[in-house]
């Protein structure tokens, strides 16, 4: 490995981040560069002089300040919240629920409708059957017969 | 011995000392990650304010400070702060364990403080500057002497003039004792982009380091 390959793997050498070959492989290297040896030197001198840094304290208010910007920021969005907003989340439920109305009444007129044909339908087939049978009416059928069985039955009879 | 009336104000006092003890011993807390992060997240999603109050403790020292060497001044850093612990209040619900939550939590940080310097075109701090840093609240400075604060300064000064993705690298690596896999993880890129952002921040700093070094500045 050259000098510049090593010299870019210092850094890393010094924060433990290289791999144990790699380890072995500088370890051996500075034995004999004279130059990396100095730079690993400098290196850790940077890292020393880092060390030299000051740090802020949290203040003992700061959760109570935190807590207190979420509390105003929800309480911002419930006023917020637009009549445009409303009508908004209030139109698809709104709407469903007009669906579900209009399909009952139409279906209910539509049930309407159907039972009306087939009331029709009956009164015109006792007609065409009193007809062919040549009677004044379904009542002149002889007892006991299909025709009159018939006929109990439509009247509701036994 | 205290009188019965001064109590409420030495208890005070002591609360805050038992707050800035905690934060302290908690600061490099995060090699030792608790299983109890997770959970506490999971309650946070469900809006579990007194979770969401544990986790802000145990990370806020650890956060500010990260905050504080990445962007380089005192005035913004608990505004940055706060948007950082609101941001992971709103996006609990997000988290899905994939990594641990102090990495989640630092992808944030990382963010803001990114964002934080294309927002405020970061100007070079001049020496008036640093004099007039002198007089910043130090309530919000962890106390040293006087030389030790100069220091600092010069430190913080020839951190700030590296290129952002640099600092924040080392940032999280010298100060915050994260490994080049994690912050990896935390700015989106490779171990070995991770390494040479590094190495360069490195390099940068012992020109300018080392001189003032040899010139007995630091």
């Amino acid at each position: 490995m050259k000098c510049s390959r090593i010299k870019r793997k210092l850094s890393a050498f010094l924060d433990g981040e290289t791999s144990e070959a790699e380890n072995r492989f500088i370890a051996e290297h500075l034995k004999s560069c004279e130059r990396c040896h100095k730079e690993l030197e400098e290196l850790s001198q940077v890292s020393g002089v880092l060390n030299v840094m000051d740090e802020v304290r949290v203040s003992p208010f700061f959760i109570t300040r935190l807590k207190q910007r979420i509390a105003d920021q929800k309480s911002k969005n419930v006023v917020r919240i637009p009549l445009m907003e409303w009508i908004k989340r209030a139109a698809l439920p709104a709407f469903a629920t007009a669906l579900v109305f209009l399909s009952f009444l139409g279906g209910s007129n539509l049930g309407k409708a159907i039972y009306q044909e087939q009331t029709e339908s009956i009164m015109t087939s006792d007609t065409e059957i009193v007809e062919v049978l040549d009677f004044a009416t379904l009542d002149e059928f002889p007892e006991g017969s299909l025709g009159w069985a018939y006929n109990n039955l439509l009247v509701g009879g036994e | 011995m205290h009188s019965g009336t001064s109590k409420p104000v030495c208890d005070t006092a002591l609360d805050t000392i038992r707050d800035y003890e905690y934060n302290r011993t908690n600061m490099n807390s995060h090699t030792s990650e608790y299983d109890s992060d997770a959970e506490l997240i999971q309650q946070v999603a469900k809006g579990n304010e007194n979770a969401f109050e544990q986790l802000v403790k145990k990370y806020q020292h650890a956060v500010f400070n990260t905050i504080y060497r990445s962007i380089g001044n005192y005035e913004d850093v608990e505004d940055v702060a706060q948007e950082i612990f609101i941001k992971v209040w709103h996006k609990a619900k997000t988290f899905k364990g994939k990594s641990k939550f102090s990495t989640w939590l630092y992808r944030i940080v990382v963010n803001h403080c990114l964002n934080y310097r294309s927002k405020h075109k970061q100007r070079l701090v001049s020496l008036d500057e640093l004099v007039e840093r002198e007089k910043m609240p130090q309530s919000l400075v962890v106390e040293v002497d006087h030389e030790q604060r100069r220091k600092a300064e010069i430190v913080r000064k020839a951190l700030n003039e590296l290129p952002e993705r640099q600092r924040i690298a080392l940032v999280l690596s010298r100060y915050e004792g994260r490994t080049y896999k994690e912050i990896a993880e935390m700015m989106g890129v490779s171990v070995s982009s991770v390494e040479s952002l590094i190495f360069r921040a490195k390099a940068s700093l012992k020109e300018k380091l080392l001189q003032l070094k040899g010139n007995g500045k630091i």
